[in-house]
């Protein structure tokens, strides 16, 4: 194989001529052919396409679903953009099951809050750290098997860091307390380079002027179900609700950090981190 | 009929329940769920429900990475051992002598006391059929107590909780890290964890914030029971929608129960117990001097835990570095020092609070190494090796036999195990823990008595 240009390379020299068999099959096969026998096994498509719905739907799917995604595959000759345009847009991917039944991963959670706050994503150490300290370590899973991922993202430890990050991210304040964690390499380490690197780091926070219209600012009802739609795209349960609209009739006059401890609130919800 | 039910605290919900309360169509599901599991635990008395504050506790001690267990607890007199250890093998005035043919790496003077004391047992030659020499698969194999060629879902502890634990507090568990073992998964999930106790709390800018927080995390109704949840409205057809993908029966089958009710259940556990516990860590003082290292300070907080009162059975802690592939001596002098020392400091505050008649400590390793050293100073993945338990009430020495490190007697130049890991926690789970071990161990394993 040449990686770069994804093709096999023909080496004359040592190239064997011969038959070969292959899953059954012989011939005198070159690379491309072994590749193809393997795409036109019924498990390919099964394999391929049972990875893509569990990848986007959070799910292994039933034998059934597998089957029928498989058969869209195949009959859209194994071309990707086909079938996953189908399968975006089949009732199936909007089942009860499927809508806000899957948890975010930290990078899910860290990179879908910034844009749903069109907010900038906070500096790489930060967006390191922060991803690290909710379990996902990027490009160092724990094993060869990668992260478990779904629930097993959640533990009382990263619940709490999640709702701690909101703070930082839609204030822009500095996560002080992840700095003094992450900063520990195992086996007890000091991190002093990582703590002058985070006492130089600036953090956006968000700009709700891009968020919510003027409107919406002066009508709590209004801002209440605008953030709910931009946040959760569904609304809260009653009772939630109801805490949101305390929180706001606490304060005498709703000053802009106010707005934005509600929204840090929202962010800490169980509801938050399912998509 | 609708009962309103206030939840102060997850616990007096549960202990409400237990003395039989009715149970309403308003209550989640997992909590219906775990009320079920407890009435059928009320049918068998051999289980306990809730945990106490006398009970028994293990805390499971990881030793991340494969420890060389030869060079752990040394064949020092073996003519086999220093043959295939040329370099890294001790020699006898390098160990601490348990007999004539085995002794301590000489990092283990914490051990050491321990043993003299009749404090520990060391259990020789610990492995299972068919051993995997992957770290991540044979960690998951102790995890789990699997065979080898089979998957398991949940771990063993976790299936301990299921078994013998339903309605016990959340703080059941304890885990020092901050993410939960593989051991812990479990069907009904269980457990607290947390690695700085500073951290393990709600960040918050005033009382408004914080009421507010917990208003929106005490809401515990399933999304399934939610009349105004849009997932709910089946019959809508989604705007986006292209139609079905066909061939499919209306419906499908849930996999499991709703994250959002697990992460629901989650949130209050995280934030009763991180009250408790920042309580317990600031009210609670050590009375033992512990090595400053990640398992030091680890035993520490678990010490304050058992002094604070936590209702824990299970704590978890863990100390890695112990894939020795090269210059294995210093490292695992030093990682063998720190353990030895940790677990002498956890030992003498144990005492001094008089708990120690109630702790006992297991250390497990994911495999031990080849018998043979390797070109650059240190040993590859290999088999069985020793596990430790420490307590007052252990049946002190070694336990089993030293595996043969004759060249005829291994299998693919790794010893042979002649203790199933299984029997160890068959043991300590009918003899400590008081549980029966064949529904949580999958069969019936001989339990290795420990105490």
């Amino acid at each position: 194989m040449n990686p770069e240009q994804q093709q096999f390379m023909f080496r004359p020299r040592i190239h064997d001529d011969g038959d070969k068999t292959f899953l059954g099959r012989t011939g005198n096969f070159d690379g491309d052919d072994v590749i193809q026998i393997i795409v036109s096994q019924p498990q390919a498509a099964r394999f391929i396409t049972g990875k893509l719905w569990n990848y986007f739907a959070g799910q292994v799917p039933s034998s059934e679903l597998n089957g029928a995604l498989a058969d869209v595959f195949r009959a859209n000759g194994n071309n990707f953009k086909p079938f996953l345009h189908t399968m975006f847009r089949s009732q199936e991917f909007y089942g009860s099951d499927i809508i806000r039944n899957q948890v975010k991963s930290p990078l899910q959670w860290l990179i879908g809050s910034v844009r749903m706050l069109e907010c900038d994503l906070p500096p790489t150490i930060v967006s390191w750290g922060m991803t690290r300290q909710l379990g996902q370590d990027l490009f160092a899973p724990p094993n060869v098997k990668g992260w478990d991922g779904g629930v097993t993202w959640i533990t009382t430890n990263t619940l709490l860091t999640r709702y701690n990050d909101a703070q930082s991210l839609v204030e822009g304040t500095l996560p002080q307390l992840a700095a003094a964690d992450f900063a520990k390499k195992p086996g007890g380490g000091g991190g002093g380079k990582i703590e002058k690197a985070m006492q130089r780091v600036r953090m956006g926070g968000v700009k709700l002027d891009k968020i919510l219209t003027r409107e919406e600012r002066a009508d709590k009802d209004a801002m209440v179900a605008s953030l709910q739609n931009r946040l959760f795209q569904t609304t809260l349960k009653k009772d939630q609700q109801q805490a949101l609209h305390d929180f706001l009739d606490s304060k005498t006059k709703l000053n802009d950090a106010d707005i934005i401890t509600a929204i840090r609130l929202m962010m800490s919800t169980p509801d938050y981190q399912v998509t | 009929m609708k009962n309103e039910i206030t939840l102060q605290t997850r616990r007096e919900f549960l202990r409400r329940t237990v003395l039989g309360s009715a149970l309403s169509w308003t209550v989640p599901v997992f909590l219906a769920d775990t009320f079920s599991a407890l009435q059928a635990q009320a049918a068998d008395s051999a289980t306990q429900t809730i945990t106490g504050k006398d009970d028994t506790i293990l805390v499971v001690l990881q030793m991340a990475g494969g420890n060389d267990g030869i060079n752990t607890v040394v064949p020092y007199s073996n003519d086999f051992y220093h043959k295939a250890r040329p370099q890294i093998g001790l020699k006898a005035d390098n160990v601490l002598k348990l007999n004539d043919d085995i002794g301590f790496n000489s990092a283990l003077k914490g051990f050491k006391e321990l043993y003299d004391g009749g404090e520990l047992s060391v259990i020789q030659g610990v492995g299972y059929p068919n051993p995997n020499r992957s770290h991540f698969r044979s960690t998951e194999i102790w995890q789990t107590a699997s065979d080898s060629d089979r998957i398991e879902k949940y771990g063993w502890v976790g299936r301990y909780f299921d078994n013998a634990c339903a309605g016990a507090d959340p703080a059941v568990g304890v885990t020092i890290g901050s993410q939960l073992p593989e051991s812990f998964f479990a069907k009904h999930p269980k457990g607290i964890c947390f690695s700085n106790p500073q951290n393990y709390r709600f960040m918050s800018n005033g009382q408004a914030t914080e009421d507010s927080y917990k208003k929106l995390n005490e809401v515990e109704m399933s999304g399934d029971m939610h009349a105004d949840s849009p997932q709910d409205d089946s019959s809508g057809d989604m705007l986006n929608s292209g139609g079905s993908i066909g061939m499919l029966p209306a419906g499908m089958p849930m996999t499991g129960g709703k994250a959002v009710d697990f992460i629901s259940r989650t949130a209050l556990d995280a934030q009763h117990s991180s009250d408790e516990i920042r309580g317990i860590a600031a009210r609670v003082q050590n009375q033992a001097t512990y090595p400053g290292s990640l398992l030091g300070n680890s035993l520490k907080m678990v010490a304050k835990l058992i002094g604070g009162g936590l209702p824990t059975r299970i704590y978890y802690v863990s100390q890695g570095g112990y894939d020795t592939h090269t210059n294995q001596v210093n490292t695992q002098t030093r990682l063998l020092g720190d353990l030895g020392d940790s677990m002498k400091a956890f030992v003498e505050d144990m005492k001094a609070q008089g708990n120690m008649g109630r702790v006992l400590v297991m250390t497990f390793s994911e495999f031990g190494r080849r018998v043979s050293e390797n070109a650059n100073g240190g040993t590859d993945h290999g088999a069985a090796a020793p596990m430790f338990i420490v307590g007052n009430k252990v049946k002190a020495g070694l336990l089993g036999k030293y595996p043969s490190l004759a060249p005829q007697d291994l299998y693919q130049g790794d010893v042979k195990y002649n203790v199933d890991f299984r029997s160890v926690y068959a043991g300590v789970l009918e003899t400590w823990l008081k549980t029966k071990s064949a529904p949580i161990l999958g069969k019936k394993f001989e339990p290795l008595q420990v105490v």
